[in-house]
């Protein structure tokens, strides 16, 4: 019986697809019998199941092909060339069936199963739609009793459930007075109906309504039914009521603001006019708009139409009525879909009259605003000039300031080089190179020679002083000792002073006295005050001392030589001014040497003066001229304030970073009980000099201050510190192993950098306390 | 053997006046009045010391100063500035090129001798 035989199938492909079908195969016992499936995959969700169900798996579909009783190959691969491969390569008498069309195979497998579901969901959908209707439905059996009614027809009733089903629609009075009984009697006949606006009051409630009354015929189950459709109209004519009532409101308004309305379509025929312009302009029907407003054959040049259309934006544009006295409006057109989505334009056309009125006086106001506009612009140009005569003025003057301190420059160099001439051919001459010479031409020689010298002074000073003048002279202030500085100008000038057979005295404080200065230009002070005293100084001594103040040093340079007149004493310090004064011999001043000294002693922030009590006395050594100049005294402290300020301001100006390290001494309680107070000043002393000599560059410093060392690295960024902290370290360590003090000192190293950690110098300040 | 000194001064007469003192001196004196001729003769003539003028034609002191103290084969010959420009600006250029001495114009004798025994180890 090969008709009952099952049908021998090999699946390949084991996607969901097969699942699918060996799901099926292996819950309805189909007259099929699977002999294997094939998947290269061996997880596949296929295989898988295979195995559960104990059917034979592989990777490859001829493992199966020699098996007796296989009749049909089934190709569930989707893979086209696979399809072809099976086409060319099985055997004969076997069928192959799916292949890429698999995917057909398993929607026709769930076909059944789909379409019951869609029916269900068919009949859910229906129902919840006839349940949430928002109009009234119920079904009239041939008996005229009711047997459904939706939740929307208990509403409109305002019956209950039970009393609208209770309810007999041949007998209800209600029914029979409107009619209603006779026409459903004719739908159970098959006519359908419908009522339209019936005011209608129910016969247990008494919600009056309006309603629209649809009867259909309909067949369930072989019994005639009618199905009712009662929609509830009250409000829609409240509605239109309203609207009616809004739509003259809006024309009034209209009216009042002289606002047309009107509605066109693509192809320019009227569609709406307001009254307003229909009681102007006439019956618009069958009208295009520029025939109608402004008897064109054409559209309008400043038409907003297309425009809109093409945009499907609002576009706003200005006309003037032809037929209404060329009276301006303002058409706003906003395009819209009606509701076959034929594309319109409303256009609302304000009336601007007033605002062009308005516009024009703004116009005349412009312009004579732009005549006095005009005129400030000419008074302004001339501010420009003027400004810019000045900027160019300023630049010559900046010109001429460079040249001139060019020209001091050049001149010095070129008055020197003859000068240079000079005084080598007298000095060979003196010197008796080219031949010897006698006494006589020796002396003048000498004068000359002398005069040539003075000379090369004069031109020095002059060139000092110039730079002072025009502030090009920048102080190199540091620390320093001012007693060395007397002893060292001292020193080069004994020699001058005893040639003139004078006497040089020096009284000096036992201790030493810092002051934040610049060393070379306090000897030019000094130097040149002693010069100025040799040269009015015949006989006698000259005295330099030096005495301390409380917030200055005072500074003196005393001889005995011819005094000052005391009205002349102020002048002193102008340039070239001798006031009668006699030189002595020797050398001859320059008439810059005290005016020098002045700018210098200013420049330190100083004061100079000169005094000659003994000046109208006729003994000749009482009598004398003191100079006395002060030079502001340092504290460690005020000279550590003055310079944090300076260098925060040069990292303000330049965005630079600044960064401190403070080294202290650990330990220093501990440290206090071995040594005495002078040997840990001492220790901090050295410290602060082996720091200063690690230091590369020239702007920092490192200062005995806050009882430790602290260390100004400028242009020193938070990365930078640590690297030269390092450094300090290293040689610090370096130093206190050398002199054994390693173990018993423990330092301390604190970073800061500004303006990282702190804003101001207040801060740095109080960080450092 | 006499001591070489290369003098360099565009101004003619003073060299023709320094030179008889040099000699006077017991120095040999050759010299040049332009830096090119200045870097020549410090370069083929072996002079044992140079004094350089800055303001020179063709090229000026500071830079064949510096051209020299470049180069390890003249480096170790010392050079002493000579000017008449006596601003402290040029002073430290003089420290930048490497020169071994300065004497601004006009000079003293004595000190321009002391500088030059004292650079030639006398």
């Amino acid at each position: 019986m090969a008709a009952k035989k099952k049908t021998n199938i090999l699946i390949v492909g084991a996607g969901e697809c097969a699942s699918a079908l060996l799901e099926m195969v292996n819950k309805d016992s189909p007259p099929v019998n699977i002999i294997g499936i094939v998947d290269k995959n061996p997880k596949a969700p296929g295989i898988k199941l295979a195995r559960r169900l104990g059917i034979p798996t592989a990777k490859d579909w001829k493992k199966f092909i020699r098996l007796k009783g296989l009749n049909e190959i089934v190709d569930l691969s989707g893979n086209h060339q696979n399809y072809q491969r099976l086409l060319r390569e099985k055997p004969q008498g076997v069928e192959l069936v799916g292949g890429p069309s698999a995917k057909t195979i398993r929607l026709l497998l769930e076909r059944p199963k789909r379409a019951e579901r869609d029916i269900a969901q068919a009949y859910k959908t229906t129902r919840s739609i006839i349940e949430k209707a928002p109009f009234g439905i119920y079904v009239v059996n041939s008996r005229g009793t009711i047997d459904y009614v939706n939740p929307a027809m208990i509403q409109i009733s305002g019956d209950t459930y039970k009393k609208f089903k209770s309810l007999n629609v041949f007998t209800l009075p209600t029914y029979k007075t409107i009619g209603l009984s006779q026409k459903i009697k004719a739908a159970l006949e098959g006519r359908d109906f419908q009522m339209d606006n019936i005011t209608y009051t129910p016969y247990f409630s008494n919600k009056t309504t309006v309603r629209n009354f649809i009867g259909v015929p309909l067949k369930e189950a072989g019994e005639k039914k009618v199905l009712m459709i009662v929609e509830d109209i009250t409000g829609r004519k409240e509605t239109q009521e309203e609207l009616l009532r809004l739509k003259q409101q809006i024309e009034y308004i209209l009216g009042a603001t002289k606002t047309n309305i009107d509605i066109i379509d693509s192809d320019f025929n009227i569609v709406y006019v307001d009254p307003a312009w229909q009681k102007l302009y006439g019956d618009p029907k069958g009208k295009k708009c520029y025939q109608y407003f402004a008897d064109r054959d054409t559209m309008c040049p400043n038409c907003g139409i297309p425009q809109a259309l093409k945009t499907k934006k609002t576009v706003v544009t200005e006309e003037t009525m032809p037929k209404e006295g060329n009276r301006p409006i303002q058409v706003t057109t906003t395009p819209f879909q009606d509701e076959n989505g034929r594309w319109l334009v409303a256009e609302v056309n304000v009336d601007i009259t007033e605002r062009k009125k308005a516009e024009e006086i703004l116009r005349k106001i412009k312009d004579d605003l732009e005549i006095q506009t005009w005129g400030l612009n000419k008074t302004n140009q001339a501010i420009k000039l003027l400004y810019k005569e000045l900027e160019q003025n300023n630049k010559r003057l900046q010109e001429l300031d460079r040249l001139k301190s060019e020209f001091i420059s050049t001149v010095s160099h070129e008055l020197r080089t003859p000068l240079s001439i000079t005084k080598e051919g007298i000095s060979l001459i003196l010197d008796e190179i080219p031949g010897e010479i006698n006494e006589k031409q020796g002396k003048i020689l000498n004068t000359a020679r002398n005069n040539i010298d003075r000379l090369a002074r004069i031109i020095n000073n002059l060139l000092d002083i110039s730079k002072i003048e025009s502030g090009k002279i920048t102080l190199k202030r540091e620390l320093v000792n001012i007693k060395s500085i007397v002893q060292q100008v001292v020193t080069t000038l004994q020699p001058k002073v005893e040639e003139r057979g004078l006497q040089l005295k020096v009284v000096l404080p036992q201790k030493r006295i810092d002051i934040y200065a610049d060393s070379d230009r306090v000897t030019q002070i000094f130097t040149n005050l002693i010069y100025n005293a040799i040269k009015f100084t015949e006989s006698g001594y000259i005295k330099v001392s030096l005495n301390e103040k409380k917030d200055d040093i005072e500074c003196s340079v005393a001889d005995t030589g011819v005094g000052v007149a005391e009205e002349d004493l102020p002048k002193l310090f102008d340039k070239f001014s001798q006031f009668g004064r006699v030189a002595g011999g020797g050398e001859k001043g320059t008439g810059l040497g005290l005016s020098i000294a002045r700018e210098i002693v200013h420049m330190h922030g100083g004061d100079i003066w000169a005094e000659s009590p003994y000046a109208r006395r006729h003994d000749k050594f009482e009598r004398g001229t003191k100079f006395i100049f002060t030079l502001p005294k340092y504290t460690t402290m005020r000279f550590f304030e003055e310079y944090i300020n300076n260098v925060v301001q040069e990292a303000q100006e330049k965005d630079t970073k600044l960064s401190l390290i403070t080294v202290a001494i650990g330990n220093l309680e501990k440290l206090k009980k071995n040594f005495s107070d002078a040997e840990i000043e001492s220790l901090l002393t050295i410290m602060e000099e082996v720091l200063k000599s690690t230091l590369r560059r020239e702007g920092d410093m490192a200062l005995k201050v806050f009882g430790g060392v602290v260390v100004v690295l400028t242009e020193c960024d938070r990365e930078n510190v640590f690297r030269v902290g390092a450094r300090l370290k290293q040689n610090l360590d370096d130093y206190l192993a050398l002199q054994r003090l390693a173990k018993k000192v423990e330092l301390h190293f604190d970073y800061l950098t500004y303006p990282d950690e702190v804003k101001n110098i207040s801060e740095i300040m109080d960080k450092l306390k | 053997m006499s001591k070489k000194i290369l003098l360099v001064d565009d101004e003619a007469q003073l060299v023709e006046m320094m030179t008889m003192r040099f000699e006077a001196a017991g120095y040999e004196v050759i010299s040049a009045n332009d830096g090119q001729a200045a870097l020549d003769k410090a370069r083929n003539e072996n002079p044992d010391l140079i004094i350089l003028d800055l303001m020179l034609p063709k090229m000026d002191g500071y830079k064949v100063c510096a051209l020299l103290k470049k180069d390890s084969r003249y480096k170790d010959i010392p050079i002493i500035l000579f000017s008449a420009k006596a601003q402290e600006e040029d002073r430290k250029l003089g420290d930048e090129v490497g020169a071994d001495a300065y004497i601004a114009k006009p000079f003293e004798p004595e000190e321009l001798f002391g500088k030059i025994k004292q650079l030639l180890g006398e």
